[in-house]
């Protein structure tokens, strides 16, 4: 295998899956739409793992002049 | 938007189905007429005739030496496609060429590129070595399924099904138990799901060809390169067997369970088959068996998934889904396909 390789574990006695990014970045979740989403916002990963709320939409700040 | 990945290498049919005979299958919506010339060397070019559109691999169109030959009027073709002669006239029209298509045997498979012919040689084609291998012995079959492509890439990445659906041939409670693992390899574009099950019910497929017939150490681990290849390496053992530290794994059963998953059109599929073992090698009524049963387990998908294409078939885009964790290996096999058909979404395909 390459050394770009996503897994997901299924967390043994429970419902959770535990997933690890190439980067080494891991996180839980229990939805896998919501776990792959937070994989493959690699390298932006959410803080917070997968459960965080999105982070607000970036906005302009003018610079005082 | 069609839902059918471009420039990529697809199974059009077994090497057997390729004679001298003119053979004709629809590829990713595209009508090819195959055939072998004397040489033994498998072509793949339009079927229709550049000139009135007559199927060529309608009689009485016919092949001649390393020709065929229209049965409407006569317009005549090479084995590159390039018409040779024309009735009633010596000069023939520049563009009277059928396409042709980059087309390699292998592995028992004709593949065909659907595509710019261009990325044929520096795209992958997916190997499955063992059904033409010695120390191998395969089974193997295609069924037409009305369903679009995707529907089977969701049926056998997740094989929890095999538990309702195909109860009492290859199903039994442990696989619907039993945790999955999955991991996707971005640089070699391959999904892996792994379902190990250490002390499970022997299902009637691998104890009657096997000959075990108590519980069993049983390993599903799943290899699919999107758009086409499919394997499923399968082993069998009695419970608590494994292989040996120096992985050598002489007290299992082997079968390699190979599926070539090539649209016929946007909502049909070709549903190649094969399984090939390593025991019980020159053993017929194994052969028949398996044979026998793996048709069947398929026919019992087909029927499903035919179901399953009429209802989606009426639904909006977009039509709800849940998917739970049985489906983690299904979702990262869509969003794989999407991003090899240029439509990469940021997340996983839902």
């Amino acid at each position: 295998m390459s050394d770009r390789v996503f897994r997901v574990e299924w967390v043994p006695g429970s419902d959770r899956l535990a997933g690890r990014c190439h980067c080494g970045a891991r996180t839980e979740a229990e939805d896998p739409v919501v776990l792959w989403e937070w994989l493959l916002a690699h390298p932006d990963h959410p803080s917070g793992g997968s459960g965080a709320p999105p982070r607000p939409p970036m906005r302009l700040v003018p610079v005082p002049a | 938007m069609t839902s059918i990945v471009n420039n990529q290498w697809y199974v059009a049919a077994y090497g057997r189905e390729i004679g001298r005979d003119l053979f004709s299958r629809t590829i990713c919506g595209e009508s090819i007429l195959f055939w072998r010339t004397e040489a033994g060397a498998v072509t793949a070019m339009s079927d229709r005739c550049v000139h009135r559109r007559f199927p060529l691999s309608e009689s009485p169109s016919h092949l001649l030496g390393d020709t065929v030959v229209c049965g409407y009027h006569g317009f005549t073709y090479g084995a590159d496609g390039k018409c040779v002669a024309v009735p009633g006239q010596s000069r023939i029209p520049r563009t009277a060429r059928l396409r042709s298509y980059p087309v390699v045997e292998q592995d028992s498979f004709v593949w065909v590129f659907i595509g710019d012919p261009a990325l044929a040689e520096t795209t992958r084609i997916p190997r499955a070595p063992w059904l033409a291998l010695d120390g191998w012995t395969t089974v193997s079959g295609m069924e037409p399924l009305a369903a679009r492509a995707s529907l089977l890439v969701d049926n056998l990445l997740d094989l929890s099904h095999e538990t309702y659906l195909h109860g009492g041939y290859i199903g039994t409670p442990e696989v619907a138990e039993t945790p999955i693992t999955t991991e996707v390899d971005e640089d070699a574009g391959i999904v892996y799901v792994s379902r190990r099950m250490a002390d499970a019910a022997c299902p009637p497929f691998y104890a009657k060809s096997t000959g075990i017939t108590g519980r069993i150490t049983r390993w599903q681990d799943i290899e699919y390169t999107p758009p086409c290849l499919y394997t499923l390496h399968s082993r069998i053992a009695p419970a608590g067997v494994l292989p040996h530290d120096d992985g050598t794994d002489p007290d299992a059963f082997h079968v390699e369970v190979v599926y070539a998953i090539t649209p016929e059109t946007e909502h049909s599929t070709h549903d190649f088959w094969a399984v090939a073992r390593d025991f019980a090698l020159d053993d017929q009524g194994v052969s028949d068996f398996l044979a026998e049963n793996n048709r069947t387990v398929v026919l019992q998908d087909v029927a499903a998934l035919d179901v399953l294409e009429r209802v989606i078939a009426t639904e909006p885009d977009g039509y709800q889904e849940l998917s739970i964790n049985i489906d983690t290996g299904g979702l990262a096999a869509r969003r794989m396909l999407a991003r090899l058909a240029g439509a990469a979404p940021a997340s996983a395909a839902r």
